[in-house]
């Protein structure tokens, strides 16, 4: 079963690129257009997104037909 | 293929809090290297905590991935000298170093006028001038500010420049606006922003595409462009804090130090804000009208408001009255 996760920037709406999705215990990376694709059973997942610059999120889900995911992140940034 | 699988794991790496560090190593038997074997890649975690470990692979497209408890790592945090910013100014300038005596340093800001009283303050962030920023609560108002900020060698009394006037506190869990506070210079202090401007601008809203240009302690007058207005941030300095309604910059323009750093809207020619946060890849910008709205300044001259004069003037007769009645005058 085919699942796309899309990651974008939660400001701008923008595809976020270079960012390491982890979908129960596969990895990917997302390319230019934001998107990492994944073919997994159907049953519930730990979805992890990370990416440098931005706040970590993560969520458990439940996929039982090929589905698209759009998680949007938080920029990440420290006190200058 | 080891690198590859570093390469492609670190930005999730670089996001899973309590991670302290990783790199390539050789596979580890027990806990000790065995050089010459398979690679490995290695994550350093500040502690032994299960749900930071529960965060971490245990392969990574076909690369073992090997766990090890290194505390946290300390980074040198500021490294490029600009000297000119960083130098001691009397009257204190705008773009220049300057703190408490808790933090290394930051730079001031720009001098603001008090909406209430008219009086010039001095402006940077709350984080530089108070600490009423999250878990750290040790603003009170008399502290002292020193420019250059400690870091660059100021000490009090002898660089001291003025007090602690006022301040709006960071919060852990709400959101917040600005991250800024405002000084009462002992000591004079300037129109200008080193670098920048002569006088601060009138306060415009900023639009993605502006060019916005600042002046900073750290890496001195950098630009940038705008890539969103009303955004919202994750800040992390004494805990991490919700920031919105902020501007973004589409490439990192500041770095630690440049805190408070006063910025331009070159595109439309006014004030922009305050740079008060940032990462590798951008830069956030408190805008100015909230700082204006809850700090209660303004960045260009203001008459005081009716209020304050009223108060001056019933002040000002009752010590007439008082000396007239003991024959003094």
């Amino acid at each position: 079963m085919r699942v796309v996760v899309r990651v974008v920037d939660r400001n701008t709406g923008a595809p976020v690129e270079g960012a390491m999705v982890m979908l129960g215990l596969q990895t990917a990376t997302t390319g230019r257009d934001g998107t990492a694709v994944f073919d997994v059973p159907p049953g519930s997942y730990n979805l992890r997104v990370g990416r440098s610059g931005y706040r970590y999120e993560q969520a458990f889900i439940s996929l039982a037909m090929p589905s698209e995911v759009t998680v949007s992140l938080m920029p990440s940034m420290v006190i200058l | 293929m080891s690198f590859k699988a570093l390469e492609s794991v670190k930005p999730y790496l670089l996001n899973v809090p309590g991670v302290a560090g990783f790199g390539l190593s050789t596979y580890y038997r027990g806990e000790f290297a065995v050089h010459g074997s398979e690679p490995v890649i290695v994550v350093y975690v500040e502690r032994e905590d299960p749900w930071i470990l529960r965060h971490i692979p245990s392969e990574v497209e076909g690369v073992k991935v090997k766990t090890v408890v290194s505390g946290k790592f300390k980074t040198l945090q500021l490294t490029v000298l600009q000297y000119e910013h960083r130098a001691k100014y009397r009257p204190a300038l705008g773009g220049t170093s300057v703190g408490s005596l808790e933090v290394g340093a930051g730079t001031l800001g720009c001098r603001v006028f008090d909406r209430a009283t008219g009086a010039v303050l001095g402006l940077s962030n709350n984080h530089v001038l108070s600490q009423n920023w999250g878990l750290k609560r040790t603003a009170y108002v008399g502290k002292p500010i020193v420019q250059p900020g400690p870091l660059d060698g100021g000490r009090d009394p002898d660089d001291r420049i003025g007090v602690l006037e006022r301040w709006v506190d960071v919060n852990l869990n709400v959101e917040n606006l600005v991250d800024v506070a405002v000084f009462r210079p002992t000591d004079g202090l300037s129109d200008a922003v080193l670098g920048l401007v002569d006088k601060p601008l009138p306060v415009v809203d900023a639009s993605v595409g502006d060019v916005v240009r600042k002046s900073g302690r750290t890496t001195g007058v950098t630009e940038g462009k705008v890539e969103a207005v009303g955004a919202t941030v994750s800040v992390e300095g004494w805990g991490t804090a919700i920031f919105t309604d902020q501007i973004i910059t589409s490439t990192a323009i500041a770095d630690a130090g440049d805190s408070g750093s006063y910025t331009v809207n070159v595109s439309k020619g006014g004030t922009a804000g305050l740079v008060f946060a940032g990462s590798d890849l951008k830069t956030a910008i408190c805008r100015a009208s909230n700082i204006e709205r809850l700090l209660n300044v303004s960045f260009t001259e203001v008459a005081p408001t009716p209020s304050a004069w009223l108060v001056w003037a019933i002040g000002g007769l009752s010590l007439y009255f008082a000396l007239r009645e003991n024959r003094l005058i």
